[in-house]
This record gives C-alpha cells, sequence and structure tokens, in this order.
C-alpha cells in the first residue's frame, strides 16, 4: 500500500508515519499543502492507493483539496481518508459531498487507524480486480451485474463504502432528518449483457447525473448499489412525487438519447422508489436507511412487472 | 528520564515508546506556541488587528496542538485546545462580537497556558 498523506502540521505528519510504520505500512509520501499534493498527483496518478488529508489547513483546504483530487485523470476512485479533529464534525458532510472515502479522527487512535486502513486496502485490492485497461474507470473483465462498480467523477455520486461510511458518522437525531430513496435502471441488464463495461459505467455515470440533475437540490449523496440500482440520501425534504422525478430524469436523459441509438442499445429506462425514512419509533441502523429504500422501491416495482422483479432480470 | 520506565500519559496510560520522538519534539515546541499565544493576545488586547482573524489565528493554532497532544500523552492540553477551538469556531457560526468572544475565551485560553507552561517545567 501506498500512501500521501497531506497535513500544514510536521509533528502530526511524523507522528502519523510512526503510526503507519507500526501497523506495517511503511510506503508513505508527505506533503505539507494541497497545492504540493495536486503537484504530486498530477505528475504520477497512479503513484499511491491511498490519499490521507487533514480538513483544516491553510489556503486550500481538505475538501477542496478532495473535490480538486476527484477531478484529476485516474484519480476519480482512488480513496480519499479524511483526517479531522472531533471539533470539525460540522464538515465531515461536506468532505463526503466532494468524494471523500471514510474519515479518521484526532487525536490519532491506533485501532480506528487500524481499523480504517484495513478497509482501505480491501477496497483497494477489490479496485484492482475492477481495474482495467480501458480507463480509469472501466471495469474489465465485466463483474458480477449485482456488485456496485466503481463510477466516474460525477458531483454528489459517492462509493457504496463512503454511503455506509457517512451514514455510520450520524447520530440518532440527524438520521431522522434524512430521507432516501432509490432508482431501478430497469434495462440495465441489457447493457451489461451487450456492451463493454466502459459503456455500462458510462451509462451509469450518465443516470447519476440525470437523476441528480432532477433533484434541482445539492443536499443529497448518491450511491450505486449494483444490479442498476442507485440509492439517494437526502438531508432535505424532496419536494415531487417519484413518478415527477422519474420523469425529469428521463427527460435529462434524452440528450445522450442520439448517443445511444448510435451504439445500437436504448436509453436508460428508470423507476424511482417512494421515498423512506427512519422512524423515530423504531431503532434503525444506520447502514440499513439504503436497504430500506431498496426494499421500498422493490415492492414498487414488483406491483409493476411481477414475473421480471421476481429475479431482477430485465 | 529512567529510560526502562515506560513514559506515562497524563490520563494514567502507558504512551507508546515508538512515539517518543514526537513526544519530544511536541515539548520542545511548547515555548514557541505559548509565546505565539501571547503574542495575539497582545495583538487582540491592543486592537492592532483585525479581532476576527486574530481569533481565528488563535483556534488555528489551537486546533494544531488538539491534533496531536493527545496521541502524545498530553490530554489536558489536548481537550483545553478542543474547548479552546469550539468555542471560537461556535462563536463565529453564531456571529457573536469579537469584544464577547474574547471576553468567553480568556480564561479558558489562560487556563491552557498554564497548562502549557506547567509541561515545560517538568
Amino acid at each position: 500500500m501506498r500512501f500521501l498523506a497531506v497535513d500544514d502540521d510536521p509533528l502530526f505528519l511524523q507522528l502519523l508515519t510512526l503510526r503507519l510504520q507500526g501497523l506495517g505500512y511503511t510506503d508513505l509520501v508527505t506533503v505539507s499543502s494541497g497545492a504540493e499534493a495536486l503537484a504530486f498527483l498530477s505528475a504520477a496518478p497512479d503513484s499511491v492507493d491511498c490519499i490521507l488529508s487533514d480538513i483544516r489547513m491553510p489556503l486550500m483546504d481538505g475538501i477542496t483539496l478532495c473535490r480538486n483530487i476527484r477531478a484529476l485523470p485516474g484519480l476519480a476512485t482512488t480513496p480519499i481518508v479524511m483526517i479531522t479533529s472531533m471539533s470539525d464534525r460540522s464538515y465531515i458532510d461536506e468532505a463526503f459531498d466532494a468524494g471523500a472515502t471514510d474519515y479518521i479522527t484526532k487525536p490519532l487512535d491506533r485501532l480506528e487507524l487500524k481499523a480504517r486502513i484495513g478497509m482501505v486496502v480491501q477496497l483497494c485490492a477489490k479496485g484492482r480486480q475492477q481495474a482495467g485497461p480501458v480507463s480509469s474507470y472501466s471495469i474489465e473483465p465485466m463483474q458480477d451485474f449485482d456488485e456496485p462498480i466503481l463510477l466516474p467523477n460525477v458531483e454528489r455520486l459517492i462509493s457504496h463504502l463512503a454511503m455506509e461510511n457517512y451514514l455510520l458518522t450520524l447520530g440518532l437525531k440527524r438520521m431522522h432528518a434524512l430521507r432516501a430513496f432509490a432508482v431501478q435502471v430497469e434495462n440495465a441488464r441489457v447493457f451489461y449483457s451487450t456492451s463493454s463495461p466502459a459503456t455500462f459505467a458510462d451509462m451509469l455515470g450518465d443516470v447519476a447525473s440525470a437523476v441528480l440533475d432532477s433533484l434541482k437540490t445539492d443536499d443529497v449523496l448518491f450511491s450505486y448499489t449494483g444490479g442498476g440500482v442507485f440509492v439517494c440520501i437526502a438531508r432535505t425534504d424532496i419536494h415531487a412525487e417519484p413518478e415527477d422525478l422519474c420523469q425529469a430524469a428521463t427527460r435529462n436523459l434524452t440528450a445522450f438519447e442520439d448517443l445511444y441509438y448510435a451504439d445500437g442499445l436504448p436509453l436508460p429506462k428508470l423507476h424511482f422508489g417512494a421515498t423512506v425514512r427512519s422512524s423515530a419509533f423504531t431503532l434503525t441502523r444506520p447502514s440499513k436507511l439504503p436497504d430500506m429504500a431498496v426494499a421500498a422501491m422493490m415492492k414498487d416495482f414488483y406491483k409493476i412487472d411481477k414475473p421480471r422483479a421476481k429475479s431482477r432480470m430485465f | 528520564m529512567n529510560m526502562t520506565q515506560r513514559p506515562i500519559a497524563t490520563d494514567g496510560r502507558p504512551i507508546d515508546p515508538a512515539l517518543m520522538i514526537v513526544r519530544d519534539r511536541f515539548v520542545d515546541s511548547l515555548a514557541e506556541r505559548i509565546l505565539r499565544f501571547e503574542n495575539l493576545k497582545i495583538a487582540i488586547e491592543t486592537g492592532a488587528h483585525d479581532p476576527r482573524a486574530v481569533l481565528k489565528a488563535i483556534a488555528d493554532l489551537a486546533h494544531k496542538i488538539a491534533g496531536v497532544a493527545g496521541t502524545l500523552g498530553f490530554e489536558d492540553i489536548g481537550q483545553l485546545c478542543m474547548t479552546l477551538d469550539r468555542r471560537i469556531q461556535n462563536g463565529t457560526a453564531a456571529q457573536t462580537p469579537c469584544s464577547r468572544l474574547w471576553a468567553e475565551i480568556s480564561e479558558p485560553l489562560e487556563n491552557l497556558l498554564d497548562a502549557m507552561e506547567a509541561k515545560l517545567d517538568t
């Protein structure tokens, strides 16, 4: 594992270096600013497997850095773990919005660091299995249809793991303020079966952009869970019915109609599930909210087309 | 220090010996950091600088210390820094007038400086 650590405090960088060495990770480059990190990554985007960045830094803060890293070629899916003090928890939402994968709190706890880095190592191993030669997010060879794949850089589209991590950061009060709904690409299996992995990933990226644009709010996080299904977590009310959102997103997708037809592909066909939220009277684990949204969407979908929905084959 | 003895943190837990090199650097940096806090105090009390910018500088300095102090066995300093940082952040977010915010943080800042100085004396 190769790490890049970004922090303006040399003492903290030394501390982090020693902690990582203690866990057996010795391949670490340290820089003291966002500008240095971007220069390093622009010159050698393949040189690191994981980026660890402080949030509060002068000139370029960690959130801006995260957003800039995600815009660099080849770094759309590299795990970024934000390092933040407990007093910075208000920035955590912004960090996930900007594309962070997870966060670690200062002061550094050895066990927490070990657990978080262990998760990143697993993610990297999975990413290497998915990584293909065509592009940074291509999935050669084609992986299982039902697995969440890492998608191209779309703002507010985060990995399934990052969404789980985000939900785990929430207390009960904030958890109850969230709404969630799922979106199914009904004909995703057609793309999966007949097109290249890169085209499949591009289609999912188009769908993500179209859905996010239809929501008319930035206060959402969106994640692909596999099987042609996305989950959206909203921190404010979505003042629209699923059918209206579906129509708006489909209208957005028609902008790409000619490109799809030129490739002999249909337009992605969308189905929006009902919005769900955790009840104040039931103890719902935060990480269960996406499952609840998918269950609500599937329940609705069965009513529309029982035989197909049963096997999720399209 | 007796090298056979494992160093103890302010909360009574033993400190990882591998971190002693950073701990020593941290202690060495305390005098300079105390001086920076004192200069910021003078800056705000004399009105020589924009008080909002000075308060932010105090919060940033406290934040930086809080990031390492706890791990190095100085939990008391870490907690005091975190309190100071949080009060300034919250006060700034709530648009508390600088004079009032300064009055509110003066005592926690003094407590922090006392704790830092105590580490210099040991």
